[in-house]
């Protein structure tokens, strides 16, 4: 699957506001371990945060907070 | 009277010879708040070896104690001087929470580390039956005994409010984590870095460096390591690279306790050759544990780093311990030669090693190290913390072309101590010489451009030999020396305009060798 990251603090040549699509497990966690780091910290520092998609904002939120409850 | 004779007269005066002017012993400055703070900061000189003496001017386990004490630990030679900086204005101190619960159900202990995992360990005894209300008065009591680090307790029902002896957001850094070995008792904590409950930073902290006056200090710890913060020395000191009639320059070290993205932002906010900020991660929070990867006080960090610096750079130091040299036993010995010799792999003796887990990923480093923050981590053995390549946080220069001239500190150390060398030299060797376009008289101090040409190139062969390795040895370099050397005078005003390029020598940082399998070799 494919999740959708915002990036609130600039960092690998990525700007404030520039959104980037990684693949991620099943669980909704990227595969690439900087990400699932960045995602981790995210929650005291809110370098990134997950995009929900507007189509199905009900269950992608269910989404998010199923990886974030993973990633905790 | 004696109306003996003595014809001729002769007078033979000693004169001393020309000698080489050596560049000037590392001296270290170290920046912090005393506990009690100082109504007005103060400036110590030659800060003793003496732990009991150094406690007793800055007081147990404050900022300034524990970074003068790590520092000694590692360098009791170079000068270390010491500013303790004003207190805030109604300064807030820093608290952490450790909560216990339940009754113990066996005799064993329990176990708090505050600040640093090496001298910030408080064990407390716990009997059967104990209850949290008794093992928090067990901490309670444990933390006022407890010396080398600066905390206080009260307990209220086993819910134990630790607060730090200093005031401000500085202790807002310090890591905590606790553990119980006792059955039926367990144990939480809420800590500093994630409740930040420190307010203020020490007052007219902006114009504490005024205090040195004209003073060179090669290397400036800094424990404020906030952008605000961190401007006043950088500022101070990019301001002195390049000093009119003297040489001024010198290095602050300061490290921040953060996670990767706060660092990257931090390090891109600044681009100073003067500026180096070493990082430890902070990334992850449990219910035991609020630490950094490395457990210590992040200005306990620059400050080793800080000594190891100045006693690497210092003439006939014994920095055995501090440097690998399979091939090169001259580099035991500090000295202006250890300038270009690489930071990396440097051990940090006295630092806690990085648990597993925990740490900065390799790319991540090297991330961190592009935006101007550099980053230790255990050796592969696992036995010792050792440096990684320590950049500073210049990137572009004055136009914002990305200019990686100063992107590492061996290059600023190798260029400055180049540049101290010529500047002292030149100062020696033309204190009171005349200038003339014409021929030199024997006997007479003068100078023209062929003579200030060929000491000049005298400078060049001395730095690029053992005693400096500043520059490239060798015909051709010393040729290219000569080809982009050029002296011009002007008599009206007894100027000399010298132009030279100085071939430094770098660091190897890199070996790419890929190896080809081959099976059948015809």
């Amino acid at each position: 699957m494919k999740i959708k990251l915002q990036i609130n603090t600039p960092m690998k040549d990525k700007k404030s506001g520039d959104i980037i699509v990684l693949d991620a497990f099943s669980t909704g966690i990227p595969k690439d371990k900087f990400w699932r780091r960045r995602m981790n910290d995210s929650e005291r520092d809110g370098c990134v945060e997950l995009v929900q998609d507007k189509k199905s904002d009900i269950k992608q939120d269910a989404e998010n907070k199923s990886t974030l409850k993973t990633l905790k | 009277m004696d109306s003996s004779i003595n014809f001729p007269n002769i007078d033979v005066p000693i004169i001393s010879a020309t000698t080489p002017q050596d560049n000037s012993d590392q001296k270290v400055l170290f920046v912090g708040p005393a506990i009690p703070e100082v109504a007005s900061a103060t400036l110590s000189q030659n800060i003793s070896n003496s732990e009991s003496a150094i406690i007793a001017a800055f007081g147990d386990g404050s900022v300034l104690s524990r970074m003068l004490i790590n520092a000694r630990k590692l360098n009791t030679i170079c000068e270390f001087d010491a500013i303790s900086v004003e207190a805030p204005t109604a300064g807030v101190a820093s608290t952490a929470v450790v909560t216990f619960t339940g009754t113990a159900t066996e005799d064993s202990t329990v176990e708090v580390i505050l600040e640093s995992s090496v001298d910030g360990i408080v064990s407390v005894t716990v009997s059967d039956t104990d209850t949290e209300t008794q093992v928090g008065d067990a901490l309670v009591a444990a933390l006022a005994a407890k010396t080398g680090i600066a905390f206080t307790g009260v307990n209220a029902a086993g819910v134990v409010t630790i607060t730090y002896g200093g005031l401000g957001v500085i202790g807002d850094e310090l890591s905590i984590s606790a553990s119980s070995n006792t059955a039926g008792i367990t144990v939480a904590v809420a800590g500093f870095l994630t409740t930040s409950t420190g307010v203020g930073v020490p007052d007219n902290l902006s114009s504490v460096l005024d205090l040195i006056g004209e003073e060179r200090y090669q290397t400036i710890v800094w424990p404020f390591a906030s952008q605000t913060e961190l401007e006043i020395v950088a500022d101070f000191l990019d301001a002195r690279f390049n000093a009119t009639d003297q040489v001024q320059d010198g290095v602050a070290i300061t490290c921040k306790t953060d996670t990767f993205a706060n660092l990257a932002t931090l390090g891109n906010l600044f681009n100073s050759q003067s500026a180096v900020i070493i990082g430890d991660e902070f990334s992850t929070a449990s219910t035991t544990d609020e630490s950094s990867a490395i457990f210590e006080s992040p200005w306990v960090i620059a400050a080793q780093f800080g000594s190891i610096r100045a006693l690497r750079r210092q003439p006939d130091a014994n920095i055995t311990n501090l440097v690998i040299s399979k091939s090169g036993a001259l580099d035991t010995t500090g000295g202006p030669a250890l300038s270009s010799k690489p930071y990396a792999n440097t051990p940090f003796s006295v630092l806690p090693l990085i648990g597993i887990g925990r740490g900065f990923t390799r790319q991540e480093m090297s991330d961190l190290n592009d935006d101007g923050v550099s980053v230790l981590g255990n050796n592969r053995a696992k036995t010792s913390i050792i440096a990684g390549p320590i950049v500073t946080t210049y990137k572009t220069d004055a136009a914002a072309n990305a200019d990686t001239s100063f992107k590492f500190l061996n290059y600023v150390d190798t260029a400055s101590t180049g540049r101290e060398y010529v500047f002292n030299n030149l100062q020696s060797t033309y204190a009171q010489s005349r200038l003339t376009d014409g021929n030199l008289i024997k006997g007479r101090d003068m100078a023209n451009e062929e003579s200030i040409f060929a000491t000049m190139v005298g400078f060049y062969q001395v730095l690029s030999e053992k005693d400096y390795v500043v520059a490239r040895k060798g015909e051709d370099i010393l040729q290219y020396f000569k080809e982009n050397l050029s002296v011009s005078v002007d008599l009206l005003d007894g100027t000399v305009d010298i132009a030279f390029n100085l071939p430094i020598v770098t660091q190897l940082r890199e070996i790419n060798a890929p190896m080809t399998l081959t099976f059948n070799i015809e």
